[in-house]
């Protein structure tokens, strides 16, 4: 439990610097937001300056750092000029909708990559071997938008079966009060079936077509770890003992391959979350990639700072997770060692 | 917000149930749908203040239906029969009726007796005093009323509750069409004083996120970045009742899946359509594409006429003669717009600017300049654009670097992180640029006065000649007429002589449509004005 507190108490400091960071980063970005925002053609220098007093930016550079801190003591992570909210409202709103999507798509692809693998790792070289190859390098090739905007065409243009693809409720929908942000316990803590079942049609085609994209790191490293272990000295000598295929396999091999597959799940998770602004865009689906990546490119630094800042912290304890899972796994190695 | 039952009546009306409403009739649906409206943008409103910082281009489509102003310009038929604003007409919205005495220097405006606010109060002289002040309070809205002599909350006087009178120290031409700009809408004064704060006297923190007016329609509920629910004001006095009661305002950024909700019928109207969408969906006759060259906008090519070799207008008119027009016209726009390039060169063709410069592809002559310029082998430069225009401007680039490639001028391509070229702008550090631009008023000088004068960064050429400067000021007070008129031709003819910035063409805006959506109407400032709209 020492090495867990530890952990956590590592956190100040990452979080702490990762402030510092985002704000000097996007202090060094060479967009004047005074003279962005002054967009009118009727601007001139006085209205430039008039902004850049409001905006507090006329301000030596400390001063600014400190106040932004002062305001992140309040919990307040300012306001985004690109959206008229509160960044921290923004976020709110938008990393539930980001973290089911991703949620969904990595549960999808879990489920076709983890018998994918195992299935190509025993017969190397066999059909089942291949397939799991062109899925994997069709899922990595293909770039999401692509894959997205094919689904949308057969599934919704041509064979009506989908949703519009248009968010994460249809717009006569009502959304259900909100408790959790994601969709599909939230309608189900209403006691709203049909409102879960419709949550759930608008997030299969984005789910499938992030899931796609996860699925070849998953796929390829599930088989190569079982290579690994399955050639490995204790494999050979538990099938000198007679033990059951089953049991070897499934006991013995994919315990001892999981340790790399959890760790790339936890990478691949928090790239996902944050960095499938491809797909957000297609299904308009309210994420917080396109989210920082409008706020960045409209020089609206307050989304992205509160952005990097979250996604920090996110990341911070998603690798945590990854290594208590590791731990359970594999309890030599790992967090609760010394517990 | 919505009420389950308002949600069940607009997915009735809109003929998409689902389930909601018990016994959807038929009939009673094609009725409704037919006065529902689903609208899809490519981004959303970030602000409901017509005049905060960074107000983007959705939110005027949002304080454009929501709010009143004091007057409207008036509407033309387009040769194609698509409606279009006229500059040239002004017509009451707020206002029933206007004076203009003292020579000039003094107009009253006499309110509509029965115009009244969302909240059933009626309009007011101190409503529209508190308003027009507030514009000359805010340093956008002050910017803007400037071009048009207001400066300061003096010059707006109360005569009684139905009439207001705006001085202004010389006779203007513009004051009275700044007054139909989107800019400044009439506010219910009583409701934004109650949010008004010492440190915000102008309510601009409350104003940002509510709607406190009495305009066409108003605004029922709002997901912000994803939806706007809208209703009709069925006691809007300001013009025709709208024919629509509900309009659904989605969005959706991806170009693609709002065409494809619109071909599959789910949307009604789809806006910011991209040139090869609008070209196709034109061919395959599905929907309706209405494609109207955006008057007062231009994407040009910028020089900077302060610094060598651009400074001399050889070399300007060099790379002028030098451009493939054509091709790029053709690959940045698959041609939707209308050109800027060909035409009459030298001499002004009409009082009408931006028109076509009078260049046109012309490699022999375009060296020959550039002899005569003392750099017959040419020169290096680098051609910025902003990569968040880069689907138009990443062609153009590439057509210009291989032209003056051609002319031994070598090109590199300097692609400038979105909304950053506005800051090298400002500081005037970019030699050679892709750049586009609109001005929302129509007269040459205005035009003239933004983009060729003056030290701000919309003085994209830095042109600095002492005879049109003269001449951007003589004009700002001249009455139209004979004077006038030779004052502008003469600025036409150095801009086009002296061709401090190469004017390229006027895109086309593009808004597909179902066939029986009707009555759409082409705004200066280039967003949907829902009240015209009705379903056939």
């Amino acid at each position: 439990m020492a090495g867990l507190l530890r952990r956590l108490l590592a956190l100040v400091p990452v979080l702490l610097g990762v402030t510092l960071a985002s704000f000097l980063l996007t202090w060094l970005l060479p967009g004047d937001p005074a003279v962005f925002f002054a967009n009118s053609v009727t601007a001139d220098a006085a209205t430039v300056a008039a902004l850049r007093a409001k905006m507090g930016l006329d301000l030596p550079l400390w001063q600014q750092f400190l106040a932004y801190l002062a305001q992140l003591a309040r919990g307040d992570l300012g306001q985004s000029i690109q959206t008229g909210q509160p960044v921290a409202a923004d976020l709110l709103q938008r990393l539930p909708a980001s973290a089911e999507l991703t949620l969904a798509a990595l549960g999808a692809a879990l489920l076709l990559a983890l018998p994918l693998g195992i299935a190509a790792a025993l017969r190397p070289g066999s059909v089942i071997d291949h397939a799991c190859r062109v899925l994997s390098v069709a899922g990595v090739a293909l770039p999401s938008f692509v894959t997205g905007l094919l689904l949308i065409y057969v599934f919704y243009f041509h064979l009506g079966l989908a949703p519009e693809p248009i968010g994460r409720l249809d717009p006569f929908a009502i959304p259900p009060p909100r408790v959790t942000g994601f969709l599909l316990p939230d309608t189900l803590l209403a006691g709203d079936g049909a409102g879960f079942l419709a949550a759930a049609r608008q997030l299969v085609l984005p789910a499938a077509t992030m899931a796609l994209f996860a699925l070849a790191p998953l796929a390829r490293m599930t088989r190569a770890a079982m290579l690994d272990v399955l050639g490995s000295d204790f494999i050979r000598a538990a099938r000198a003992h007679g033990l059951r295929r089953r049991r070897i396999v499934l006991s013995y091999a994919l315990r001892n391959a999981l340790l790399p597959v959890v760790t790339t799940l936890g990478m691949v998770f928090s790239s996902m979350l944050g960095a499938n602004v491809l797909v957000e865009r297609v299904f308009a689906w309210p994420g917080i990639g396109s989210y920082a990546l409008d706020a960045l490119l409209g020089l609206d630094y307050a989304p992205v700072q509160g952005f990097m800042l979250v996604m920090a912290g996110l990341l911070v304890g998603v690798n945590l997770l990854v290594d208590l899972l590791c731990a359970i796994i594999d309890p030599r190695s790992g967090l609760l060692r010394d517990a | 917000m919505m009420q389950r039952r308002d949600v069940a009546k607009l997915a009735a009306w809109m003929g998409l149930s689902g389930g909601l409403s018990a016994l959807p009739l038929r009939r009673a649906q094609a009725q409704s749908r037919a006065e529902s409206l689903r609208v899809l943008t490519e981004g959303a409103p970030n602000s409901f203040d017509p005049i905060g910082p960074g107000v983007n281009r959705y939110a005027i489509e949002l304080h454009w239906n929501a709010y009143d102003r004091l007057l409207r310009f008036g509407t033309v038929e387009r040769p194609d029969g698509t409606l279009s604003y006229d500059y040239f007409t002004l017509e009451g919205e707020l206002a029933e009726r206007w004076e203009v005495s003292e020579g000039g220097r003094a107009i009253t405006l006499f309110l509509r007796p029965d115009a009244r606010f969302h909240d059933g109060s009626p309009v007011t002289a101190e409503d529209v005093k508190w308003s027009l002040d507030r514009m000359v309070s805010l340093p956008i809205g002050r910017a803007q009323f400037a071009t048009g002599s207001m400066t300061g909350t003096e010059q707006f006087t109360v005569l009684d509750a139905r009439s207001i009178r705006i001085t202004t120290p010389r006779p203007d031409r513009f004051t009275l069409p700044n007054l139909a700009l989107a800019q400044p809408v009439i506010f219910n004064a009583r409701i934004a004083r109650a949010h008004a704060t010492e440190a915000d006297p102008w309510a601009a923190e409350w104003l940002r996120t509510n709607v406190a007016g009495g305009g066409a329609f108003r605004l029922d509920s709002h997901t912000p970045g994803q939806s706007l629910l809208l209703s009709r004001n069925d006691e809007w006095k300001s013009g025709p009742l709208p024919a629509f009661r509900r309009v659904l305002w989605q969005v959706v950024p991806s170009a693609q899946s709002r065409r494809i909700s619109l071909e599959r019928g789910d949307a009604d109207l789809v806006q910011d359509l991209l040139p090869q969408d609008a070209v196709s969906m034109r061919e395959e006759g599905k929907v309706k594409v209405v494609g109207v060259p955006m008057t007062g906008a231009f994407h040009f090519i910028g020089m900077n006429n302060a610094l060598p070799p651009f400074d001399n207008v050889k070399v300007r008119q060099a790379i002028a003669y030098a451009l493939p027009y054509r091709q790029m016209f053709e690959a940045a726009l698959f041609s939707r717009g209308a050109p800027l390039f060909g035409g009459t060169a030298g001499e002004a063709e009409g009082t009408l600017f931006p028109q076509p410069l009078g260049y046109d592809t012309d490699p022999a002559r375009a060296r020959a300049l550039l002899a005569e310029a003392g750099l017959p082998d040419g020169f290096e430069t680098t051609f910025s654009f902003d990569l968040s225009l880069a689907t138009v401007a990443e062609p153009v680039a590439l057509l210009v670097q291989e032209a003056l490639g051609k002319a031994g001028i070598r090109v590199t391509i300097n692609k400038v992180p979105g909304g950053q070229l506005g800051t090298l702008l400002e500081k005037k550090a970019v030699p050679f640029f892709y750049e586009s631009s609109a001005a929302y008023l129509a007269p040459a000088d205005y035009f003239f006065r933004i983009f060729y004068h003056g030290p701000t960064r919309w003085n994209f050429g830095s042109y600095d000649n002492a005879e049109f400067k003269a001449l951007v000021e003589r004009t700002r007070f001249l009455p139209e007429g004979a004077e006038y008129d030779a004052d502008v031709k003469r600025m036409i003819a150095l801009a086009k002589q002296e061709v401090p910035i190469i004017l390229l063409w006027q895109p086309a805006l593009d808004t597909g449509m179902q066939k029986n959506v009707e009555g759409y109407k082409y705004l200066f400032h280039r967003m949907l004005d829902m009240r015209t709209l009705k379903r056939s």
